[in-house]
């Protein structure tokens, strides 16, 4: 089969219905599985016990622009801390994850003179649901 | 109206810089008349750095060359530093990036002999239909 090379350039994500794509610059969707391993007279055993997802997104803060999306996470987190914001997450056309992510508090500031960025990483609750066409 | 480099961006650092005594160049001039300012692209140039290609959006970079008249080595200094302090002056506004000014050097054009110190300078650039 010939080679498929995908580039952060075929991810586009929104976040409680906003779209992020302008001011992120990486957003990965991962999990840590738990895999606990028994040493049995037999010899090793193991078992998957657990798993966390979390989706990591790095931007560029946005703080004071109309419809800041800092602002809007900012509030989200004040307001209803544990009320889950939905996340549509395409990694390429044809491989699509939606899941939902807890509201966290976002960074403000930052070291001169570069642009100022912030990276979430925010708790996936239960486990993606994916789409693959 | 679609928007351009041309205009929203090299247009928009000649028309901050505009307070600053000297002239203005947002592109390479034949003949620079000092003191001059000249706005030119750096490399790189254009930097992808935000997901997604349904819009464009680049990370444009450039040089901002300061140019004072070099006759007399301290005063040529001095009028370079203060038109650099009013360079950084005028592009105050938070979406202008600046990072470094570049020791001055002597450049000659033409007949004309020029001291000239670069000043490096990023903005974000969307492309609107």
């Amino acid at each position: 089969m010939p080679t498929t090379v995908i580039t952060g350039r075929d991810v586009t994500f929104t976040l409680d219905s906003a779209s992020y794509d302008a001011q992120a610059t990486s957003a990965v969707l991962s999990c840590e599985t738990i895999i606990e391993t028994y040493q049995t007279l037999d010899g090793r055993a193991y078992k998957s016990v657990d798993k966390q997802w979390t989706f990591t997104i790095e931007l560029l803060q946005d703080w004071g622009a109309a419809s800041s999306l800092f602002e809007a996470m900012w509030t989200d987190a004040e307001a209803a801390p544990n009320t889950a914001l939905t996340v549509a997450f395409t990694a390429v056309t044809g491989a699509a994850f939606s899941f939902t992510v807890l509201p966290i508090f976002p960074t403000a500031g930052g070291a001169a003179p570069g642009a100022l960025t912030d990276t979430w990483t925010m708790t996936v609750i239960g486990t993606p649901t994916e789409t693959f066409s | 109206m679609p928007t351009t480099i041309a205009t929203d961006v090299r247009g928009a650092i000649k028309t901050a810089l505009a307070g600053v005594a000297a002239n203005i160049y947002d592109a390479v001039p034949e003949a620079p008349i000092v003191p001059a300012i000249i706005c030119i692209p750096d490399s790189p140039y254009m930097e992808l750095e935000v997901l997604g290609k349904t819009t464009i959006r680049v990370k444009l970079n450039y040089t901002i060359t300061a140019c004072v008249a070099y006759f007399s080595n301290a005063a040529a200094l001095d009028n370079l530093e203060q038109m650099v302090i009013s360079i950084l002056g005028a592009l105050n506004a938070s979406k202008y990036e600046l990072s470094i000014v570049e020791r001055p050097s002597v450049t000659e054009v033409g007949t004309t002999t020029l001291l000239v110190s670069d000043i490096r300078l990023s903005v974000r650039y969307e492309q609107t239909a």
